[in-house]
């Protein structure tokens, strides 16, 4: 009998060891015409997807643009025919999403958004009212509040948005004027123009970047199959660099870097491939990697690099998946993993969490 | 696809069946009960990883199940567990046929499983406060008793393992229960080596 006992002692204990926790990630897919938000966990050795439950959550109508909060506690998706921003709570269990009402109001056709690493300020574009709405956030609810002067003009058609490492210095890309519009960001929310500021890039230029080091801003001009890369100066200007602007593949839509700042990536929506460039740290000369351009599924339309820098997911609006490439950190090469996520509809846009 | 955990499990509890097997005495029953009815606590590791979180999940409740035995050591048995964690539940009802090994106090089991898993998450949206999902399980495990009185035996270990089909993917889980058993009726005579 005591021997018994003595074994069933021994297995629920070789049970409770064999429980070994895996690192993951979480990540966010935008489902413009679910109105939705499809929510994944990624395993950081293989980037192997797995659908939480649940999954895809209701948001409001054509959701597009999803940044998460540096805390992981809290999701925003900008909603582009309800012109609002719905806040999502995330379970720190599962990671599924719970939206708290009311969302909140920004200008017409919120298309894309960033936010501070501090995760106090939230920076939306609205493409067709032509503005920039600031909000700062709550950080026990994730709630937002207009700030004061905010919302900022800027020309017509800002289509996309980022930040400098820093907080420093916005950069608000317009699609219309083939240009950037750069503004310094005050400790309160408030956007300044930076002198020289819209700084020119390629013809229809439709997607953008800062480089994590803050040393260059990246352009993609899907016009004319070019890379722009601008050097930031010391107030936040930006000057192209020598050999600027860099060929892409056809119609590049979409540029992400790697976490290192090393390379820079580019997706080719019309040649369904990925432009990859090696970025001289000094000078933002950009020299295209070895097996360059790497072949992707049809038509990926964004690119977002994992917060461990291990790999790059793309989002394909024709097949409608979402798929993942290996970044080998001492070369920049990529190599397909044949990991995919599967979506009800085409994908508008992906958050990767840490 | 069967986890590394649950065949882990897997592996201890057959280690486990033939240890019990050696060191059990030599009396052979040929007399035993018609029906045993259990009840006890139970512990079923979830394969929570299937359907988004983490790692699996320890949920812990009730199992209950009958056996009515048609032959001295072949019957069949009804099993039905509920498994409870913070955010999540498990139930499992499930049939199917059980062998038993006795000698003298001791009765060890084997059993194969199918019927269905019923398993809810609660994390709560605007719409709904949770997530149901119901779908065919199939699996199987077994057990040792010891005969505490007449009619009493301690269940000391039932160990099961289960396929489910739920929230649209397949989980493999380990359950392990313990408890008391109740014996009732008779079939086959005694007799000693």
């Amino acid at each position: 009998m005591a021997r018994s006992i003595a074994a069933v002692i021994g297995l629920w204990l070789l049970i409770g060891l064999s429980a070994c926790t895996s690192g993951t990630h979480l990540a966010y897919v935008t489902l413009p015409g679910e109105n939705a938000v499809g929510a994944y966990r990624i395993k950081n050795s293989s980037s192997a997807f797995t659908s939480i439950v649940g999954s895809p959550y209701l948001a409001g109508q054509s959701p597009a643009a999803i940044v998460v909060h540096p805390s992981n506690r809290f999701a925003y998706v900008a909603n582009r025919i309800d012109n609002t921003i719905s806040l999502f709570k995330i379970d720190q269990t599962i990671g599924s999403l719970s939206e708290v009402l009311p969302r909140t109001p920004t200008g017409l056709d919120p298309a894309a958004m960033t936010m501070n690493s501090d995760g106090t300020l939230l920076f939306v574009v609205n493409e067709v009212s032509n503005s920039i709405s600031v909000y700062s956030v709550n950080p026990t609810s994730g709630a937002l509040a207009l700030e004061a002067g905010s919302p900022f003009a800027t020309a017509p058609s800002p289509i996309a948005i980022a930040l400098s490492p820093s907080a420093k210095y916005l950069y608000v890309l317009n699609g219309n004027l083939g240009s950037v519009f750069a503004y310094s960001v005050t400790s309160s929310g408030g956007l300044q123009s930076i002198a020289g500021s819209p700084f020119s890039v390629g013809t229809g230029p439709f997607g953008l970047t800062v480089d994590p080091n803050e040393k260059f801003v990246y352009v993609v001009n899907s016009s004319e199959d070019t890379v722009s890369i601008l050097a930031i100066t010391a107030i936040g200007a930006l000057s192209q660099v020598s050999g600027s602007p860099f060929p892409t593949g056809t119609t590049p839509v979409s540029v992400a870097t790697s976490t290192s700042g090393q390379y820079l990536y580019i997706g080719n929506e019309g040649s369904s491939n990925v432009t990859a460039y090696s970025i001289d740290s000094s000078t933002g000369f950009a020299t295209l990697i070895t097996g360059s351009p790497f072949a992707t599924g049809s038509g990926p339309v964004f690119l977002f690099t994992d917060p461990d820098g291990t790999f790059l997911y793309l989002g394909s609006q024709t097949s409608n998946n979402i798929t993942s490439f290996s970044i080998d950190p001492s070369t920049g090469i990529l190599t397909d993993t044949a990991q995919t996520a599967s979506t009800t509809g085409p994908p508008g846009g992906i958050f990767v969490s840490k | 696809m069967i986890t590394q955990s649950a065949s882990k499990a897997w592996l201890a509890f057959s280690l486990i069946a033939l240890l019990i097997l050696l060191v059990s005495p030599v009396a052979r029953a040929q007399e035993a009960p018609r029906y045993d009815v259990f009840g006890g606590f139970s512990y079923l590791r979830f394969d929570a990883k299937t359907i988004g979180y983490p790692d699996s999940t320890n949920l812990y409740g009730a199992n209950v199940g009958a056996t009515g035995y048609i032959k001295l050591n072949f019957g069949v048995a009804i099993d039905l567990s509920g498994n409870y964690g913070s955010e999540m539940s498990a139930y499992h009802f499930m049939v199917g046929p059980q062998y038993a090994f006795r000698r003298d106090k001791s009765k060890f089991y084997v059993q194969g499983l199918v019927g269905k898993a019923q398993n809810r998450v609660s994390i709560p949206q605007t719409t709904r406060s949770h997530f149901e999902s119901v779908g065919l399980s199939f699996g199987g495990g077994g057990g040792f008793d010891y005969d505490w009185k007449p009619n009493i035996s301690i269940r000391v270990f039932q160990a099961d393992f289960f396929h489910s089909d739920t929230f649209g993917t397949s989980q493999n889980d380990v359950r392990v229960s313990t408890g008391i058993v109740y014996h009732f009726g008779h079939i086959g005579h005694r007799r000693r080596l």
